[in-house]
C-alpha cells in the first residue's frame, strides 16, 4: 500500500522513480530538473560518441539521422505498429488472466493452495529461460511471441493483485457488513477500490516488463518488430541503426508509463496528500 | 423495543476462553436514549457489535421488536468510534451508502444524502473526500450514513470520543437537537459520565471482567434538554453517584485481581 500511495501522489508528468512524490510540492522544478537531466545526459551521449569515435558509440544525432532515414524507408512505422500489436494483445490477456486468478485466489483459499505455488515459481524464474519452450511447441511465429510477451508481466502481475485484494480493512469490512452488504457488494464497494492504487502501480511496472518481454521475445524470432529490426541490425555491426531503433522502444516505453500515471492520478485522487 | 436476557459472551482464544460479559440483562423502550457506560475493557463495544449483530453471543437472548437478533438488519444502524468512512468516496457517497447497497436508484439516494448532509451541518462540502475533512465532520458522515437508512435503531460507539473537548461538546448537542426531531431509540456507549447524563434516558453501569450489569439508572431530567441542565444539583448528585459506583467496583477489581496473584 505504501508503494501505491506514494505512486498516486506523484503527478503524472516527469519523475523517473525516486519514491519522494509528496515533498515536491514547490511549484515547477520537478520536470524541469529531469528534462535538463534528460539533455545533459544526451549532450554527453553526442559528445562522447565524437570525441571518442567509437564504433559502437555512435553519436545521438547520428543515431536520430540513421531513424530518420530509416522512417523514411518505410521500416520502422510498420514495424513499430506490429510490435504494438503483439504488445496489445498480450499484454491485455495478462491483465485479465492475472486479476480473475488473483482475485480468485483471494476469495477462495482453496484457489490459493491449489496454485498460488506454481504462481510463484514461475514468478522466480527468469522469463526468458521460457522462450526455448515456447519456441519448440509454438515455433518460429507470433504464439512464441504473445507467450513471451504474456509470461513477462503475467506473474508479477497476478502476484502483486493478490497481495491488493488481500489488504481487506476489518473495520471497513465491518462497517458495510453492518450495512448488510453481500459478500459480492463487500467486495465491489470495500476490496476492490482498495486494491486500486497497489493495482494501478502494478499495471504500470507489468506494462513495462510486457515491452521487455516483446523486444526479448521479437530478438529471439529474429523476424518480427522492433526487436526483430534490432537482431537485424545487430548482425549487420550496424550501431547507429540499432541505437534508432532503441530510442523508437524508449520512447514507446515511455509514452506508455506517462498514460498510465495519468491514469492513476485519475483514479486514485481520494488517496492524494 | 431491545430485550436483552442473560447475555453471555467469550471469546475463544489459546489460553481457553475470555469471558467478556456475563448474565447482561436490560431492555430499551421504544424512542429511548440509553448510555452504555463503564471503564475501558468492560466489554461495551462488544454489547454493541453483539446488539448490531456483528459477533456471535453464547449464552441467553437479544430480541428487537420480539425478534431474535441473528445479523445485522435494516432495523438497526451503527456509529462507528472511528468513523469507518470509506476513503474513496465523497461525503455524499459515503451518506448515500446504505441506501445504493439496498438498490435505492441514486437519484433517490443522493437527494436523501443531500439533506442529510444539511441536517448534520455538512452542506459545501459533498464532494469533499473524507481525509479533507476535520474528525468532527467525519463524525457527522458518520452519523448522518447511519440515519440516511432509516433505522428504528441507533448503536453508537463512543461516537465523540475520538473528539477534542470543543467538537465533542457540540457535537453533543447536536445529537441532542437531532434525536429530538426524529424520534428514534438510541444505544449509546461512552465512558464520560457527564455525556451519559446529558444525553440519556438510562445509563446502563457495566463493570468489570467479565462485564456485569452494576445498575440501570433513570436520568429525570425533562426533554427537551440542553446543556443547563448539567450545572444543576440534581446532574452533580448523579455524577457523585455513578463516580461512587465506578470507584467501588474499580478497587474491588483491583483487590479481586491481588487475590489472584496471591
Ligand atoms: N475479537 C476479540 N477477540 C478476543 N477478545 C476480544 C475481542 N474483542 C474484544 N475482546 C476482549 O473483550 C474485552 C472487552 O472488549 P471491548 O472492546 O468490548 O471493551 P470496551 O468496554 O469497549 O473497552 P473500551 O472502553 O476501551 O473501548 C477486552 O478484554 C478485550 O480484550
Ligand atoms: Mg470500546
Amino acid at each position: 500500500m505504501g508503494i501505491a500511495r506514494v505512486n498516486a501522489r506523484r503527478s503524472a508528468l516527469g519523475r523517473m522513480g525516486h519514491p519522494s512524490g509528496k515533498s515536491r510540492v514547490t511549484s515547477t522544478p520537478g520536470p524541469l530538473v529531469e528534462i535538463g537531466s534528460l539533455l545533459g545526459g544526451l549532450l554527453a551521449w553526442e559528445l562522447l560518441g565524437r570525441v571518442l569515435g567509437l564504433s559502437w558509440l555512435p553519436p545521438f544525432s547520428a543515431c536520430v539521422g540513421a531513424l530518420i532515414d530509416l522512417i523514411n524507408q518505410g521500416l520502422i512505422l510498420a514495424q513499430l505498429a506490429d510490435s504494438v500489436q503483439a504488445l496489445a494483445i498480450g499484454f491485455a490477456a495478462a491483465l485479465l488472466a492475472s486479476f480473475v486468478i488473483a482475485f480468485l485466489m483471494a476469495e477462495f483459499e482453496l484457489v490459493d493452495l491449489a496454485i498460488g505455488p506454481y504462481i510463484y515459481a514461475f514468478f522466480l524464474l527468469p522469463s526468458i529461460a521460457l522462450v526455448p519452450v515456447f519456441l519448440a511447441v509454438f515455433g518460429i511465429g507470433d504464439l512464441t511471441r504473445l507467450a513471451v510477451i504474456f509470461v513477462y508481466c503475467f506473474f508479477y502481475m497476478a502476484l502483486n493483485f493478490h497481495t491488493a485484494f488481500l489488504e481487506r480493512d476489518s473495520a471497513l469490512m465491518e462497517m458495510a457488513e453492518s450495512f448488510q452488504a453481500s459478500r459480492w457488494q463487500r467486495t465491489r464497494y470495500v476490496v476492490v477500490p482498495m486494491a486500486l492504487p497497489l493495482v494501478l502501480a502494478t499495471i504500470r511496472v507489468g506494462l513495462s516488463r510486457a515491452v521487455k518481454g516483446m523486444i526479448n521475445g521479437e530478438q529471439f524470432i529474429a523476424i518480427y518488430g522492433l526487436g526483430g529490426l534490432i537482431e537485424t541490425f545487430g548482425g549487420e555491426f550496424a550501431a547507429v541503426k540499432v541505437f534508432a531503433v532503441i530510442l523508437v522502444v524508449v520512447a514507446l516505453a515511455l509514452v506508455l508509463d506517462v498514460l498510465m500515471r495519468l491514469l492513476d492520478a485519475r483514479w486514485t485522487r481520494w488517496a492524494a496528500a | 423495543m431491545i430485550t436483552v436476557t442473560g447475555l453471555n459472551k467469550t471469546f475463544a482464544s489459546k489460553v481457553g476462553g475470555v469471558p467478556v460479559l456475563r448474565d447482561v440483562s436490560f431492555e430499551v423502550r421504544d424512542n429511548e436514549f440509553v448510555s452504555i457506560l463503564g471503564p475501558s475493557g468492560c466489554g461495551k463495544t462488544t454489547l454493541l457489535r453483539i446488539l448490531a449483530g456483528l459477533v456471535d453471543h453464547d449464552g441467553g437472548s437479544i430480541q428487537v421488536e420480539g425478534k431474535e437478533v441473528s445479523g445485522p438488519g435494516p432495523d438497526r444502524a451503527v456509529v462507528f468510534q472511528h468513523f469507518s468512512l470509506l476513503p474513496w468516496m465523497s461525503v455524499l457517497d459515503n451518506i448515500g451508502f446504505g441506501l445504493r447497497l439496498r438498490g435505492v436508484p441514486k437519484a433517490m439516494w443522493s437527494k436523501q444524502a443531500l439533506q442529510l448532509a444539511q441536517l448534520v451541518g455538512l452542506q459545501g462540502f459533498e464532494n469533499f473526500f473524507p481525509r479533507q475533512l476535520s474528525g468532527g465532520m467525519q463524525q457527522r458522515v458518520g452519523l448522518a450514513r447511519a440515519l440516511a437508512v432509516e433505522p428504528a435503531i441507533l448503536l453508537m460507539d463512543e461516537p465523540f470520543a475520538a473528539l477534542d473537548e470543543q467538537t465533542r461538546l457540540l457535537m453533543q448537542e447536536e445529537l441532542l437537537r437531532i434525536t429530538q426531531e426524529a424520534h428514534k431509540t438510541i444505544v449509546f456507549v461512552t465512558h464520560s459520565m457527564e455525556e451519559a447524563l446529558l444525553l440519556s434516558d438510562r445509563v446502563l453501569l457495566l463493570t468489570g471482567h467479565p462485564g456485569v450489569v452494576q445498575e440501570y439508572l433513570e436520568v429525570p431530567f425533562d426533554r427537551p434538554r440542553d446543556r443547563s441542565i448539567t450545572t444543576s444539583l440534581e446532574f452533580q448528585r448523579l455524577r457523585e453517584h455513578l463516580w461512587e459506583q465506578l470507584r467501588r467496583t474499580q478497587t474491588r477489581d483491583a483487590v479481586d485481581s491481588s487475590d489472584v496473584v496471591a
